[in-house]
Order: structure tokens, then sequence, then C-alpha cells
């Protein structure tokens, strides 16, 4: 019997009146690496944010590892849209990934030794340990996000949300990106992401959900990744599969 | 030197000097912060909004420090609600909440028999600094930087990313408060040195150029921090020697440093990027 890594009960979300999310259900199991994908507006972020806590659902029962997001905070791992980012932050690649060890300081600690050598395996893991004293303004977008992936790393989470990690990046970043949430999941960990290239998700994932403000399917990819929910996700079998 | 000689030799000058100075320091490394968080409109909307509140506090005999402080607050609350509860973007709350305050301040103050006049609280009078906000500057530096060292992760984190801090567990809204409430205390402490007017250069232009010639956030704050303590002891000097106004002097020697860094500043300063320019444009026309 696989255990859950997030479990969403009938999550409601506006923004000014709008909904987003209209009575969401969803469990990611743990230990596999799962995709929520649907159209734009269709509340993906939201899922991910609502469920962090990030903004205020209208009502909903979400679990973490079966508790509430802020007793297992530590054990969580979020990787934004790199939009939301200041970019023209001073400081550079190897101060931004310990930023991922800040939540295992306490209130007036300082990173010291172990968080920099905890930092600097996870650079070293998305292959940017040549940049480690570059500005994280002169990086190109799959840099950036490669440092994201460090920066969660170094956060040492049993789950990571990440929000459309692989949108604008290079192939080289995105093949390194998948190699390693692959071997988190094969050393147990929980992978949510929201993704919007159906082409390859058979090759990248385990497990999908379709979401349009509502769950319209979730399961193992070959049962979800159908023309009939994909029709009913998109408005249109945007793959072309037949039944 | 005769500015020294004179330093030692006038209790006054020195007072002055002296809260210069530290508002100088503190300034830079608050400044630091609110320009990053794109906080520097706020500041010039809290020190102009402390002029209502100036006003009470001499109607009623109140401190004068609580009046203005009080005030500039309410007007900080004031702009977040109205820019939260309506379609206006921020920057349009701002010019509607402060220039109200202002003109409720002139009109008060007109009002009441202030011993204190309109030109001192616009333009500030470094040199009428009495010893108990000499000390009061102090403390307030004191309280302010402690609280930035102790607090560096956090303040960090979240002026950086604020999503991410809110998901590692970070409590942001009361970094948020407590950063504008600090703008508001510095704010109002520097209205004694260079006046309403100017005290958003104190805040600005230091932290600007020490931004330019970083590329580490507490290296920022300790330049601008060292900016703000040269423009008001050099801006000090040329009041004194020349006999200029000491706030629009300080303000000035500050926008002179900003202009250095800005055309000189390695690597991303504008006279290297048009030379860097010139260069790749001969290259490629020679080859």
């Amino acid at each position: 019997m696989a255990s859950t890594g997030l479990s969403i009960e009938n999550l409601h979300v506006s923004y000014r009146g709008v909904k987003a999310l209209d009575g969401l259900y969803l469990t990611v199991p743990a230990g596999q690496k799962t995709c929520i994908v649907g159209p734009n507006g269709s509340g993906k972020s939201t899922t991910l944010k609502a469920a962090l806590g990030l903004i205020e659902p209208a009502h909903g029962k979400i679990r973490f590892f079966g508790q509430r997001v802020d007793a297992v905070r530590k054990r969580i791992a979020y990787v934004p849209q790199r939009s939301a980012t200041d970019w023209d932050f001073p400081i550079n690649v190897f101060d931004t990934v310990l930023l991922g060890t800040y939540p295992r300081l306490r209130l007036l600690q300082r990173p010291g030794a172990v968080e920099r050598e905890i930092a600097r395996r996870a650079l070293l893991r998305v292959d940017m340990e040549a940049f480690a004293h570059r500005q994280i303004a002169d990086l190109s977008g799959g840099q950036q996000q490669r440092i994201f992936i460090a920066r969660a790393l170094a956060q040492q989470a049993d789950i990571l949300l990440l929000d459309e990690p692989l949108m604008g990046i290079d192939a080289a970043s995105e093949a390194n990106i998948i190699e390693i949430l692959t071997e988190l999941c094969d050393a147990g960990k929980t992978v949510v992401m929201v993704h919007h290239d159906l082409s390859n998700i058979h090759k990248y994932f385990d497990h999908m959900i379709m979401l349009n403000q509502q769950r319209i399917a979730q399961g193992p990819i070959d049962q979800v990744l159908t023309a009939d929910n994909l029709t009913k996700t998109f408005g249109a079998n945007l793959l072309g599969l037949t039944e | 030197m005769e500015f020294l000689n004179d330093l030692i030799n006038y209790p006054h000058l020195a007072r002055a000097a002296i809260t210069a100075v530290i508002i100088g320091i503190v300034s830079g490394v608050v400044g630091s912060l609110i320009i990053l968080r794109g906080l520097s409109l706020m500041g010039d909307a809290i020190s102009h909004a402390v002029m209502p509140g100036i006003a009470v506090s001499f109607f009623f005999g109140a401190n004068i420090f609580i009046g203005a402080l009080v005030s500039g607050l309410l007007a900080a609350a004031g702009i977040g609600f109205v820019a939260a509860n309506s379609r206006l973007k921020r920057d349009t709350s701002i010019g509607i909440v402060f220039t109200a305050f202002l003109a409720a301040g002139v009109i008060l103050l007109a009002q009441t028999e202030s011993s204190v006049s309109l030109q001192s609280i616009l333009f500030g009078d470094v040199l009428a600094t009495l010893p108990s906000q000499m000390w009061q500057s102090v403390v307030i530096a004191v309280v302010i930087l402690t609280l930035v060292v102790l607090f560096y992760k956090q303040l960090q984190i979240t002026t950086m990313d604020t999503q991410v801090a809110k998901a590692y567990g970070f409590p942001t809204r009361t970094i948020n408060y407590a950063v504008l409430i600090g703008l508001a205390v510095v704010t109002v402490s520097a209205v004694q040195t260079v006046g309403v007017i100017l005290v958003v250069a104190m805040l600005v232009t230091p932290a600007a150029a020490a931004f330019l010639l970083s590329r580490k956030f507490s290296t920022m704050m300790w330049l601008a921090a060292l900016f703000g303590m040269v423009s008001s002891i050099v801006g000090m000097y040329f009041s004194y020697t020349l006999a200029l106004q000491s706030g629009p002097a300080i303000v000035l020697v500050a926008f002179t440093l900003f202009l250095l860094a800005f055309f000189f500043s390695p690597n991303q300063g504008f006279l290297w990027t048009q030379l860097q320019k010139l260069r790749d444009r001969r290259r490629i026309s020679a080859s």
C-alpha cells in the first residue's frame, strides 16, 4: 500500500470573486513523480500555492504526509516560477543555494560549515559549481532554474513542489533536472510538478493529475492520458490520441 | 583645520555633526532594504505625512517625535488600505494619501503658535539639534542596527524572494511591518537633519550608489552606511565653511557620490558599458 505525500480535499480558491479552484480533490502518492497538467488559468500554480499556504483558500483540507503544512514545512521544498524572484538582488549563486538551508537554522543562527558543505554538494549536483561566485543576474534561464533546483536540494526535503521548472529552458538543463528528480524519487522522495508539455509525460513521470478548476482525472499515466480525459481537460484532444 | 577646531569648541556644532552622521549611517542601512523592496516612494510619502503629526504635537505640547511617527504610520496604513481595497495601483494611492497629509499639515501648522518654522520642517535645521534629539538618534540607530544584524538572514530572504520565504515558514507579514515601522522611525529622525522634502534622498541615494557597487546584500548595507556617513560629514563641512543650508548640502554630496558610482562602477558603470560597446563595435567592423 503506497503512502500519500500530499492530499487535498474540497479546495476552493477565488481571486477577487473569480473562482480559480472549485472543489478540488487530489492525492499525490509518496515516492513518485507526479505531474499536474491543465490549460492556462486552470488553477495549477494556485493548487501549489494554496497547498503551501502562500494564498488563503476559501475552504479546503490540505495534508502533507497526513499532517498540516505548518507542522512539516521543513520537509517541503518549493520551486516557484522564475518570474517570482528578484533577479537583480545582490547575491551570488552559492549564497542563493545556501538559502535552502535556512529552514533548518534556529532563529538567530547563521549558516555554518555544515550548511556550506550541503550547498556545495547541491551546486555540484546541478553541474553549476563553476558558477558559484557569479551574480544570479548574469545567469541564463536554464541556469537560474538549476540554481532553484540546487536550493531545493540543499533543503533536503521529503517532498518537492515545482511550478513549471521546465518552461523556456535549454535541453541540457531539462535533462539535468529530470535526472535529479528521478534520483530523488528512487531515494524515496516525492515530486509534484506543474507541467505544460504533454509530449514527454510518459518519459518523465509516473503519475498524473489533470485539472481544470476541479480534478478531471488522476492516476498512473497509462490509465489517465486518454483522448477522453484530454478533451475534458483542454476542450480538445491535443495529442490526437485514439481509443 | 578650522572646521575641526570649531567642532571641538562649539557643542551645538558637534551635536549637529554627530546627529547627521548617525542618521546618515542608519538611513543608508534602512535605505538598502527600502530600495530592494521597492519602497522608495513609500519613504517619500511617510516623510511628507509627518507634518500633521508635528503640528498636532505642538498644539497639545506632546512629544514631536511620537506625533510625527504616528502620523507617518497612519499614512502608510492608509496607503496600504486604499491600494488593497481598490483597483488603484500603489503609486497612485501613495500620491493621493501623502499629499492630503501634507496639505493638512501645512494648514494645521499655520494654526499653532509653534516655535518651529515651516521652513525648518521642510528643509531641516541640523544646527538646532537639541541634546535630547541627538541621544534619541543614537538610541534609534543602535536599536535598528542591532535588529538588522540579528535578523539579517530573515531580511535577506524575505527581500529577495517573499514566496519562498513564506514557504520556508518565515513570518513574512511581520517582517514587512517591521521594515515599514523601521522606515517610519528613521524617516522621522532624519527630518531633523535634512527636512521633510529631502529625507527620501538620504534613504535612497546612498543605498542606490551602494547597490551599483555591490555583489552582496551585506556589502551593500555597509557601503550605504559609509556613503550616508560621508555625505553627512562632508555636507556639514561645506554647509559650515560656505554658509550653505545643511540639508541641501548633505543631499548634494550624496548625489555626487551616486554620480561617481553611476559612471565609474566597475563592470556595470555607465562609462565602462559604453566603452565595452565601442570595443565590440570595432571588433565586429574589423572582422
